[in-house]
């Protein structure tokens, strides 16, 4: 390394330090929203969301700047690479984040326990969703995911004490720790393979070795085992199933919907950035590892599911079930013969847009139509919807469509596109047992479903629902429509985004 | 100078005590120092690689490490505080997780 003075390094850095506003913005507001929060009294702590949207916006516009050269542009020493494909995952957890804010605005809280925390949380988690879609370090790496998870424990344990015990809260904590643990001996051994940190630097070594020792392909193969293990133990929650749906239990449900959808959508970022750089070599054993977590993923989700009476914990489940189907994806896009295929790439892209946006739906109008008097969520609750608010019934109604994968949806395009790309690669059998795995899930829906459609004589009180939630809502239900109508465009703005991948 | 295989074989074996420990205790304290073993075996790992490449990269990084498992440790105990206040002192940290 030079020897360079501190400031005659800023200013080197100076024009890399634009490239991350997208990251600075939302750390800066998160930090503006706790402050604002001191100020504000018990009946005033909505008035968070607004700093808390604005920093979201204005950092999405940023994001757009930043990306809009369609270009792979390397930073801080090459730790950093803004490409397309940090921007489309910039832009998912953007709009994850900012959905959420406009859904919990009004969350049902007693007064005093409506934490303004809670808004600061998201956009650090959101900062760090972004960072981590453009690291191109695995210190950097590290840190972002870490950034994620630590934001998600919090919230997971904001909400009040009084609603279930919080012992979920905490075994979520420790298999996250164990998973990070995990992440970070695979990641010590990545670091004496490639005798740097940085992912390019690493990959290139790893590229120019011809013939690996067995020594070093004994190392590559543990790396392997540890960092795909972590990864793979948050996504398919395989031995600690039981978790997240836990959490259910005593965090608020807006913390819940976020928890479950942001920590899968770092998963898969982290995950994308790994598999495709480093372990591209080894891409025989990591489709098998994703094919086995896939298909552990899909059976607990699916199965678990199928018994639940409550809506969050219903939800949660069949979060894990839709994550085995873009594990399936990505195993795909390796051909037989070990080639890249552009198209399985793309469709693990298009449904992790559409899972967001019909998963945080699904959620959204569950907590928007909870009962005032009942603090659980159990499916009752939904009594006599469609005759209360036919619109808010209707759209929940579409929205469960989506989640099974029924035709004019983002669900079905998003099954199909995978099922085809299976077909397409010869992996028949795979196939089969998406197909066979999308089955079982209508039957729990059909139950939401028919709670809704149930007399409004047993339904219970509701909190009107407020015009701040309508705007959340609209957008979640016309997206699911327009991504199931008119695929063509999404798919291939995803395909061309996540295509980086493969050629860095 | 001691072989790098040396410090290698070390980290496992301290990193399947710590998985075996997180896997196995029931209580949570335990299981997070059991967690706090094993970022320890990726910190050793990375500190002899910092001295067989001879580079800076992997001492910094171990620093991160140390802190991350700071915070995750704070943000473990801050909670089980909470659970136990609420559940009041008779319980031991156990009975409450007996399920893991």
């Amino acid at each position: 390394m030079n020897p360079v003075s501190w400031p005659a390094a800023f200013v080197q850095a100076r024009g890399d330090f634009v490239l991350l506003t997208p990251e600075m913005l939302l750390v800066l507001f998160g930090l503006l929203t706790l402050l604002l929060d001191l100020t504000l009294d018990d009946e005033q702590k909505s008035w968070n969301a607004l700093p808390a949207l604005l920093g979201l916006m204005l950092s999405g516009g940023a994001l757009a700047m930043v990306g809009s050269s369609g270009k792979t542009t390397f930073a801080f020493g090459n730790a950093i690479a803004i490409s397309p494909f940090s921007g489309y995952f910039g832009l998912l957890a953007i709009m994850l984040a900012a959905l959420l804010i406009l859904i919990c605005t009004d969350e049902v809280a007693p007064v005093g326990q409506q934490s303004g925390e809670r808004y600061a949380l998201v956009l650090l988690a959101t900062a760090g969703m972004l960072l981590l879609a453009c690291a191109n370090d695995l210190v950097v790496l590290f840190v972002a995911f870490e950034t994620v998870s630590v934001s998600l424990y919090a919230l997971a344990s904001t909400g009040d004490a009084d609603r279930g015990s919080r012992a979920g809260t905490l075994r979520f904590l420790l298999a996250g720790a164990f998973s990070t643990a995990l992440l970070a001996y695979g990641f010590s051994l990545l670091y004496g393979l490639g005798g740097s940190t940085n992912l390019s630097a690493i990959s290139a070594r790893i590229a120019v070795l011809s013939q690996l020792s067995s020594s070093e392909n004994f190392l590559l193969g543990m790396a392997l085992a540890a960092t795909g293990g972590g990864i793979l133990l948050r996504i398919a929650g395989v031995p600690l199933h039981s978790r997240i749906p836990a959490i259910g239990e005593s965090a608020p449900a807006a913390a819940t919907a976020f928890i479950s959808v942001a920590a899968k959508l770092a998963c898969f970022t982290l995950l994308l950035r790994l598999l495709f750089s480093i372990f591209w070599r080894e891409r025989y054993d990591w489709s098998i590892l994703l094919i086995v977590a896939a298909v552990a993923a899909m059976a607990i989700g699916t199965l678990a599911s199928l018994r639940q009476t409550n809506v969050k914990r219903l939800l949660a489940y069949s979060a894990i079930a839709q994550g085995g189907y873009v594990l399936l994806a990505i195993a795909a896009s390796v051909n037989r013969d070990g080639s890249f295929n552009a198209r399985g790439l793309g469709s693990a892209g298009y449904y992790l847009l559409a899972f967001v946006i019909f998963q945080l739906g699904a959620f959204a109008i569950a907590i928007v139509l909870r009962g005032r008097n009942v603090a659980d969520d159990e499916l009752q609750n939904l009594n006599g919807l469609l005759q209360k608010h036919p619109v808010a019934g209707g759209a929940m109604i579409f929205v469960l469509l989506s989640c099974v994968g029924v035709p004019p949806t983002a669900g079905f395009v998003a099954k199909l596109e995978v099922v085809r790309v299976l077909f397409a690669n010869q992996h028949a059998a795979l196939a089969w047992i998406a197909v066979l795995f999308a089955i079982p899930p209508i039957y729990p829906s059909f139950r939401i479903v028919r709670a809704i459609w149930r007399d409004a004589a047993e339904a219970p009180e509701r909190m009107p629902i407020s015009d701040l939630q309508v705007v959340a809502l609209a957008p979640m239900v016309i997206l699911t429509l327009l991504l199931g109508v008119f695929p063509a465009p999404f798919e291939h703005f995803a395909a061309r985004s996540l295509a980086v991948l493969a050629f860095r | 100078m001691i072989p790098v295989e040396h410090y290698l074989a070390f980290s496992l074996v301290l990193f399947v005590i710590g998985a075996a420990g997180a896997l196995m205790r029931r209580n949570p304290i335990m299981i997070l120092m059991s967690i706090a073993v094993m970022l320890t075996a990726a910190n050793v790992n990375l500190i002899a690689f910092s001295r067989l490449w001879g580079t800076v990269h992997g001492q910094l990084f171990s620093l991160f490490i140390m802190a991350d498992a700071a915070m995750e440790t704070a943000l473990g105990l801050g909670i089980l505080v909470v659970c136990m206040r609420s559940r009041g002192a008779r319980d031991s940290a156990e009975s409450e997780f007996s399920k893991w």
